[in-house]
């Protein structure tokens, strides 16, 4: 018995020693715990229960040049799943749900669940955007059966012109995985996009998004476990994105876009002096809000697959050959290097034999133009003139001088995705094809065919060069505060006199005997130009007849102009895409268009 | 009536009692903060320890002797309860522990923890003359009857203490060095069975967590790591001024339960814990003083076993809760919100109040 109570009293004492050893550890693991790592878990317990929503900010409003609202932000109304901690049997219960009383179909579904995929951290993720009052007013009455679905106001951007200033103006879209990827590449690009949905993709939306776009604010709210909110402790305001006053004119976008409208192509029209962009047209075009909340799958092939390309812009993307509308410049370039005056004359017979070749090049004349000095070459375009021109003059002076003019360089007008064009050149078809040039080239880059590459805009900006006699500045889109002038460099690039011989040479083209002599006697805003017609596809030993030929073949019609003739104030470049020739469509619509210019500057004085 | 108050305070050890009350009322204090001082768990304890205090005074009346006599009896109708829990009981996620009994939910498993050990000694003093190894025999069969009852409710840390209580019965009776070696052996070795056929997933993810709660922050390890946040973030002086963020906003749920330590150790830091612990360690030093004062083997035994018990889960409660022990759902004694904990705990001491008091009636 003793031994027992021996035994029994040395028990307790090991059981009490292992107490004392497991006390120990706890109150060590909380010595750690507490003192130890308290800075981090006391930093887990406010990740816990902080949560920083981000404020938008307001996207800039764009405004035409007399004020008109082009691009904007409307209120409008969101449906959002709160998809915190749900699984996905749970979201796809509450959608089933919500199909019952609003029209839910596969491509919402679709667009929700990529979405999702895609923005992980999103908490609120949008299934019906921009619900109409109907749909949101039936949503309301069963609202309490939703707990997880709210409604959120959102700013939706708008562009109340639709397809008129599409391709100008371009669109913003949600920002996509691929955008976060890159952003995710520089650190100052990804802060600058926190709390931003939506991003410039194209145009002027794109090309100023840095200024347009603002800068989220941000509220730190405290949350309990169940994401409700308790209450704020920080906020920070946005700041709104500047607006933007575009050299637009809102009035002639519109007609332009009815004058275009049967027709692919092209009209800009600018300020001669400031080289302001007044229009900016390129049909077909497309609906530019569809794209704000992401484009249907089927309406996104339509577009893209569509053989007119309405997706294309055709100012700055599409390249055409100049045609004759090159040949202004041409003679500048013989003015120039001295291989003629204002009175060398020769006698077309309608053709032109390259000398120790038996080549010949037709004129567009088949009987030919007889005696023919600069100004009636210009007038009535006579081909065989500038054949012999580019021959005398060579290939490497007469690039020199189309240089100046920026053929073959990007403008510089701020809008994305411009294009080059090509100017052809001994070094560039080394370059490009690793070929030795060809004296027939030179040839066909007199009269703007071959290989020789403009955009619409590239037509303008040489042609404003030419009337200022300077280098210009880039076109802008921007409204430009006070209307001086806008120069590179102060010197004159040419002889003034070589200008104006030139310039007398386009004023006979609206004249009695010029390609577009049908406006001679009602040209009242004194309309002055220079029509083209390229060749888009070239018929070999097969005579070109307008009637028996693909419409996708048919010639483009293009003019360029500029008004008044005896102190020119606007510009402008018609490119109709396989329009036939440049005088019967491209230059009647320019006409109009010169004509309601200065209808309206009437009425704004 | 002062004498009778008299009376009654001459049957209970009035340091101890005087400890007993200031941590309930610590615990009660706790449930406050964690439930709200106008919730229903709140005043719903408030009754618990009245309730509790004078079933704690009228256990201290009764004789042990009665108790040892009847000591088969309670321990079949603890057995009988715990069957009829089975098929009648509520079931709470997933496992069936409780009878409702309308004013509250019994927790059978609770009752047990009484009865066994009373039994148990019971044994121990009417096979005095039987050879150990008989008498090891029957505790362990006695013991292991509701060690299966309570698992395959199933709850895993009740059993196991049923198991200890037995474990430890044989221990301090004098079960020899060789038996004690081989029966480790024994434990070790059904260690990979009961890993692979009786734990369930959650309980095996339960104490795998332990070693990794980030693995799965947001089911199994959760409670884990949110309760270690609770404790971290408290600090040396705790935040109850500010917003405690893991227990006022829910991110640790169930405090008021078995995560109550967490609500202490989150508002009041590490220096609150001291204080806790200040009062528990003088609460259990008279307690052992009292049960090692005993006069009687058999009578000591039982109560040392009492104290074993609590000691054991107020420290596995708290080690739990700091994430040194996996999670089983033992409450912290006198402290977590529950009625059938806080009065198996009363019962228990008012039982040790009892074994004292006949050793003073022997010394008179």
């Amino acid at each position: 018995m003793e031994d027992k109570k021996f035994i029994f009293d040395r028990r307790i004492k090991l059981i009490l020693l292992v107490f004392i050893i497991f006390f120990s550890l706890i109150i060590t693991r909380l010595f750690w715990l507490q003192i130890y790592k308290n800075d981090f878990y006391f930093e887990r317990s406010q990740a816990n229960s902080e949560r920083i929503e981000p404020i938008k900010p307001l996207r800039g409003t764009i405004y035409d040049r007399h004020k008109n609202v082009l691009a904007e932000n409307l209120l409008s109304y969101d449906l959002v799943i709160n998809i915190e901690k749900k699984s996905n049997q749970e979201i796809e219960y509450i959608i089933t749900k919500l199909s019952e009383i609003l029209p839910i179909t596969d491509e919402i579904k679709k667009k929700f669940y990529k979405l999702k995929t895609e923005r992980k951290f999103l908490r609120f993720i949008p299934i019906v955007t921009n619900i109409d009052a109907k749909l949101l007013t039936s949503f309301v009455s069963h609202k309490y059966e939703f707990p997880d679905v709210k409604i959120k106001e959102e700013f939706l951007r708008s562009y109340p012109y639709s397809h008129i200033n599409a391709h100008l103006i371009g669109y913003i879209n949600r920002i996509s995985a691929h955008d976060l990827n890159n952003f995710k590449q520089d650190q100052n690009l990804l802060e600058s996009y926190f709390g931003l949905t939506h991003k410039g993709k194209q145009g002027v939306e794109k090309f100023f998004e840095e200024s347009l776009k603002g800068k989220a604010g941000f509220k730190k709210i405290r949350v309990n476990a169940q994401n409700s909110f308790v209450n704020e402790i920080e906020h920070i305001p946005p700041t709104d994105g500047k607006d933007l006053n575009l050299s637009i004119d809102l009035d002639l976008q519109i007609r332009a876009s009815e004058l275009l409208k049967d027709y692919k192509g092209a009209i800009i029209m600018t300020h001669v002096k400031t080289n302001e962009i007044l229009t900016y047209q390129s049909n077909p075009s497309f609906d530019p809000n569809h794209f704000v909340n992401g484009i249907g799958f089927d309406e996104w092939n339509n577009l893209n697959l569509d053989p007119k390309k309405p997706m294309l812009d055709r100012i700055i993307s599409a390249t055409y050959p100049p045609g004759s509308t090159i040949k202004p410049f041409i003679s500048i370039a013989g003015l120039e290097h001295n291989q003629i005056s204002k009175d060398f004359k020769i006698s077309d017979p309608g053709y032109y034999r390259l000398p120790n070749s038996k080549k010949i090049f037709k004129d567009w004349k088949k009987e030919g133009h007889g005696e023919v000095d600069l100004i009636k070459a210009i007038a009535e375009s006579c081909d065989v003139y500038f054949y012999n021109l580019a021959y005398k003059l060579g290939i490497n002076k007469l690039s020199h001088t189309l240089t100046k003019f920026s053929f073959g360089n990007q403008t510089g007008v701020q809008l994305p995705s411009e294009k080059n064009g090509i100017l052809p050149s001994p070094e560039w078809k080394q370059k490009r094809y690793k070929q030795k040039w060809n004296q027939y080239e030179t040839i066909n880059t007199s009269i703007g065919q071959g290989d020789f590459l403009v955009t619409p805009i590239q037509l303008t900006h040489a042609l404003n060069t030419l009337l200022n006699n300077k280098k210009i500045a880039p076109p802008s889109i921007i409204q430009k505060e006070n209307f001086t002038d806008e120069f590179i460099e102060p010197s004159s690039i040419t002889d003034d006199e070589f200008i104006e011989i030139v310039k007398l040479g386009m004023q006979q083209v609206t004249g009695d005997s010029g390609t577009f002599r049908s406006i001679a006697h009602k040209n009242l805003n004194k309309l002055a130009g220079k029509t083209g017609t390229a060749q888009v596809f070239s018929l070999k030993n097969k005579d070109y007849d307008e009637a028996n030929i693909e419409d996708h073949l048919k010639d483009h019609s293009l003019f360029i102009g500029y008004a008044p003739f005896d102190d020119p104030t606007v510009s402008i470049a018609v490119v109709i895409e396989n329009g036939g020739h440049g005088s019967s469509v491209a230059a009647p619509i320019a006409k109009k268009l010169v004509d309601y210019y200065f209808e309206l500057a009437m009425n704004h004085e | 009536m002062s004498n009778l108050l008299n009376i009654i305070f001459n049957y209970v050890d009035k340091q101890f009692t005087v400890y007993l009350t200031i941590l309930m009322l610590f615990g009660l204090y706790l449930i406050g903060e964690a439930a709200g001082f106008d919730s229903n768990f709140f005043y719903k304890q408030c009754i618990f320890i009245i309730s509790g205090l004078f079933i704690y005074f009228l256990v201290s009346l009764t004789n042990v002797r009665t108790l040892y006599r009847f000591s088969f009896l309670l321990y079949l109708i603890s057995i009988f309860l715990l069957m009829l829990t089975f098929f009648i009981g509520t079931e709470v996620n997933g496992s069936k522990r409780w009878l409702n009994l309308i004013l509250f939910k019994f927790q059978t498993s609770e009752l047990i923890k009484i009865t066994l050990p009373i039994f148990l000694i019971f044994i121990v003093e009417n096979f005095k003359k039987k050879s150990e190894t008989v008498v090891e025999f029957f505790i362990l069969s006695f013991t292991l009857i509701p060690f299966v009852l309570i698992l395959i409710q199933p709850d895993l840390g009740s059993s196991l203490i049923i198991l200890f209580i037995g474990l430890i019965i044989i221990f301090l009776n004098g079960l020899n060095i060789y038996k004690i070696i081989s029966g480790i052996i024994v434990l070790l070795a059904t260690i990979p069975y009961a890993w692979f056929y009786v734990l369930k997933d959650y309980q095996k993810s339960r104490v795998l967590n332990l070693f990794d709660p980030f693995s799965n922050p947001l089911e199994s390890g959760y409670h884990s790591i949110q309760s270690s946040i609770a404790i971290g973030s408290g600090g040396l002086l705790g935040k109850a001024s500010e917003y405690g963020t893991q227990t006022d906003l829910l991110f640790l749920p169930e405090t008021h339960t078995d995560f109550i330590f967490a609500v202490l150790a989150e508002n009041y830091g590490f220096l609150g814990n001291l204080m806790y612990f200040v009062i528990a360690f003088l609460l259990i030093s008279r307690l052992v003083k009292i049960t090692l004062d005993l006069h009687l083997h058999s009578n000591r035994l039982l109560a040392v076993t009492y104290v074993i018990i609590f000691i054991v889960c107020f420290l596995i409660n708290i080690a739990m809760v700091s994430g040194l022990f996996p999670i089983v759902g033992i409450p912290l004694p006198l402290t977590s919100y529950g009625g059938s904990s806080l009065f198996i705990y009363l019962i228990i001491f008012g039982l040790i109040n009892a074994l004292h008091n006949r050793k003073t009636l022997i010394a008179n």
